[in-house]
């Protein structure tokens, strides 16, 4: 019977009605959300407004013009090639690519090392446990910036002089003014070189395909990874060999060889560059490890048990049992750490490294405009610690389990 | 009929009418900020003088937690010229980066920058109002002479690692350094602390510092001695130091301002420390006289500050080559509060230098 229902309904939503408006929940909670809004969008306006008034009292200008007028100061050791002729603009990305260059090679070996020392804290062995145990104690005690000033000022530099530079076989040069490293100077045959290399790895990718099938259809052990990597090698040094034969090879050493107080030639890490990595790397690893190590542990031992009792191979449990579990739980918290490496890394003042900080600091000493650089500084860092954000998140969701 | 309601009304507009008159009136003769400076500084009971902490002779901390240095004795002066003296509570100096300069003196919240402060154009027209310069230096150079560099010769730093402080000027003249000499040099950057430490490990084989700056900078070293460096006596560019106040407020920049005229004017005079009560009490120059207020004024009226502030100015720090030769002189060396230098364009206009102010009168 409809009718009553109906009727029913009605008396209900009249009674809903009745509610005084400064009693009823959807009025307060709109009210209290649009009072949360104002109060931000009034918070925000009051400090721009300040801002904006402040500045024209004092004669500041706010503009972006600036950036494109000549730089004139000088950048050492730039990543890419920049002159004082360049743009503030330029000089500003240079200050980026060098503060990408350092955040991407910690947020690798920060990541390595990290795993290890997880997986080394879970360790049967009594002193390898004690050892990283204190390892994670003592540097992730102390604050960042005294572990970056003693990498650089209490190691790097207490290297020797470049003149009694300690010589590895290589040859390396190991001095306080960085690293050097023999180097490949590429000739005009480089770039066909590539390409026989690229044509193996396309080759490779096949092969291992194909034997990777045969694998899974028959059984029989068929080294999929092994034979893709003979394919690449056999490729590269053939391709080296013939090019070599016809005129020159790919490419021409080139070796690091002193001249007065700094080295010619060859590869050079900056010790700022290595300072600041190392120290980064050190710190967030300990973070790292201290999240891989309490994935590892909340995985049932059950799982483990069984796993072993199957069969399965120390070496196999890591792999199929305990890694795409313990994944799962080690990435969200893991990119937090990626984007604490990537506001680190602007300690870079601390050891001398031309990041976007240091730069933007020259910017700002020669242009007088603090605040548009100020704002520059903080959008470029979010977009940075955006990015890192979002392919963590994709990655993230390539572990996570699929629920039906 | 005129009833109460309209009288008020009629009175209210003649006050407001009168009010803006009287205002129109002061902004014809007082520009907009004239004054507030004063009146902050005189609220807060304190000078705020901005300067860096870490150049012995110009500014640093002594054994007992003192300020002393060029710097922080022009800001007693100031504290004197507002207050009648200088206590411990009425001038601080605030320690600042030398990258930080721009930020400090944008956003205005400090008195006068007492640093050790490279004068520009561009940081006239960005930064603030500088007053007169106080130490005519360049860009210096300290070379190791482990590193085969040749004293006085730009061509021998190519291919050198050269260190300097980030977010200074010297930064730009190392640029226009290798442009005009056609070389090519690293530079590293660091805080004014870090350049030093890292000169000492020999991460450079040169440093590029004020040319006023070198003396002191090679006795902070302590991993090698001074004689294991050279100081060079060339110097690239221009470098004029003078004091700097925020932009927007005429008094305030007049009365730092005349604190340097009298500092000047009293070394001409022969006014020091010693005889400065003496003097206003017997002197029979009338230039005496009226520089330290005794007899007529030159504005102190309108600055808002005692007639006789050169007194309390002198009785405090001395006149300019008194305060020259407590810190770059012999003595200062032997005592540890500064080095020696030859007084080059920093000496009175009649002894050969530049030190020429107009007169307080």
């Amino acid at each position: 019977m409809p009718a009553p229902v109906q009727g029913d309904l009605r008396s209900r939503v009249e009674t809903h009605s009745s509610v005084p408006l400064w009693r009823n929940i959807y009025v307060l909670r709109a009210v209290t959300q649009i009072a949360a809004a104002l109060l931000i969008v009034g918070l925000i306006g009051f400090l721009l407004n300040n801002l904006f008034v402040n500045a024209e009292k004092r004669g500041v200008d706010l503009g972006f013009g600036f950036l494109s007028l000549r730089a004139s100061i000088k950048i050492s050791n730039a990543a890419i090639p920049y002159s004082p002729d360049n743009s503030y603009f330029y000089a500003f990305l240079v200050g980026v690519v060098h503060t990408l260059r350092a955040t991407l090679l910690g947020i690798v070996l920060a990541t390595i090392l990290g795993v290890l020392v997880g997986v080394a804290r879970l360790s049967h062995n009594w002193l390898v446990q004690k050892i990283f145990a204190v390892y994670i104690g003592a540097i992730r005690n102390v604050p960042l910036i005294v572990s970056c000033y003693f990498f650089y000022f209490g190691l790097v530099l207490r290297m020797p002089i470049t003149k009694e530079a300690v010589h590895l076989p290589g040859p390396i040069f190991l001095s306080n003014r960085g690293v050097y490293t023999i180097w490949g100077e590429p000739t005009a045959s480089f770039g066909t070189w590539l390409l026989i290399v690229l044509a193996a790895v396309i080759a490779g990718y096949f092969v291992r395909r194909a034997l990777r099938n045969r694998e899974t259809r028959t059984g029989m052990p068929s080294y999929p990874n092994l034979a893709a990597l003979a394919l690449l090698a056999v490729g590269g040094v053939a391709g080296w060999l013939a090019l070599a034969g016809g005129g020159e090879p790919p490419l021409l050493p080139s070796i690091p060889v002193l001249k007065g107080t700094n080295f010619r030639g060859g590869m050079r890490m900056t010790p700022e560059y290595f300072a600041l990595v190392a120290c980064l790397t050190v710190y967030i690893a300990t973070y790292i490890g201290e999240i891989v190590r309490g994935a590892i542990q909340s995985i049932p031992r059950g799982q483990l048990e069984a796993a072993r009792a199957v069969g399965l191979s120390e070496i196999h449990v890591l792999r199929y049992i305990v890694i795409p579990q313990a994944l799962r739980i080690i990435v969200p918290p893991t990119i937090g750490q990626y984007i604490n490496l990537t506001k680190g890394s602007s300690l870079a003042i601390v050891v001398g490294y031309a990041d976007i900080y240091v730069v933007t600091r020259n910017i700002i000493e020669q242009s007088g405009s603090s605040a548009p650089m100020f704002l520059l500084i903080i959008a470029t860092y979010l977009l940075i610690a955006a990015v890192y954000s979002l392919i963590g998140n994709l990655y993230n969701r390539s572990v996570q389990i699929v629920e039906r | 009929m005129l009833n109460t309601a309209k009288v008020f009304a009629v009175a209210l507009a003649a006050t407001v009418l009168a009010a803006m008159y009287a205002a129109a009136q002061e902004d014809a003769t007082k520009p907009a900020g004239y004054g507030h400076r004063l009146e902050q500084v005189r609220d807060r009971g304190k000078i705020l003088c901005a300067d860096n902490t870490e150049l012995v002779a110009w500014s640093w901390i002594d054994e007992d937690g003192k300020n002393r240095g060029f710097g922080p004795d022009y800001c007693r002066a100031y504290a004197a010229a507002v207050f009648g003296d200088a206590t411990d509570d009425n001038w601080e100096i605030v320690n600042i980066t030398f990258a930080e300069r721009p930020t400090v003196m944008q956003s205005g919240e400090i008195d006068v920058m007492t640093i050790a402060n490279t004068w520009t154009a561009h940081r006239e027209v960005h930064w603030g109002n500088f007053v007169d310069i106080v130490h005519y230096a360049g860009l210096g150079v300290i070379s190791s002479k482990d590193s085969g560099i040749v004293p006085n010769d730009w061509q021998t730093l190519d291919g050198t690692t050269g260190c300097t402080g980030a977010g200074t000027n010297y930064v730009q003249m190392a640029a226009d350094m290798e442009s005009e000499y056609g070389i090519t040099f690293e530079l590293a950057l660091y805080e004014i602390g870090g350049v030093r430490d890292a000169y000492d490990a020999g991460r450079c084989d040169f440093v590029l510092t004020g040319s006023d700056g070198t003396g002191s900078f090679v006795r902070q070293l302590t991993r090698s001695t001074p004689d294991d460096h050279n100081i060079w006596t060339s110097v690239f560019g221009k470098d004029p130091w003078a004091m700097l106040v925020p932009h927007g407020d005429d008094q305030w920049f007049d009365l730092i301002r005349m604190v340097g005229w009298i500092l000047v004017n009293a070394e001409e005079l022969g006014v020091t420390q010693d005889n400065v009560e003496d003097m206003f009490a017997n002197s029979p120059s009338v230039k005496v006289q009226r520089l330290l207020g005794a007899e007529g004024t030159w504005g102190q009226d309108r600055l808002q500050i005692a007639d006789d502030v050169a007194v309390n100015i002198i009785k405090e720090v001395g006149n300019f080559g008194e305060i020259i030769h407590r810190y770059y002189s012999a003595e200062a060396e032997e005592k540890g509060w500064g080095f020696y230098r030859e007084r080059g364009p920093d000496n009175l206009y009649l002894r050969g230098g530049l030190m020429y102010v107009p007169e307080n009168t």
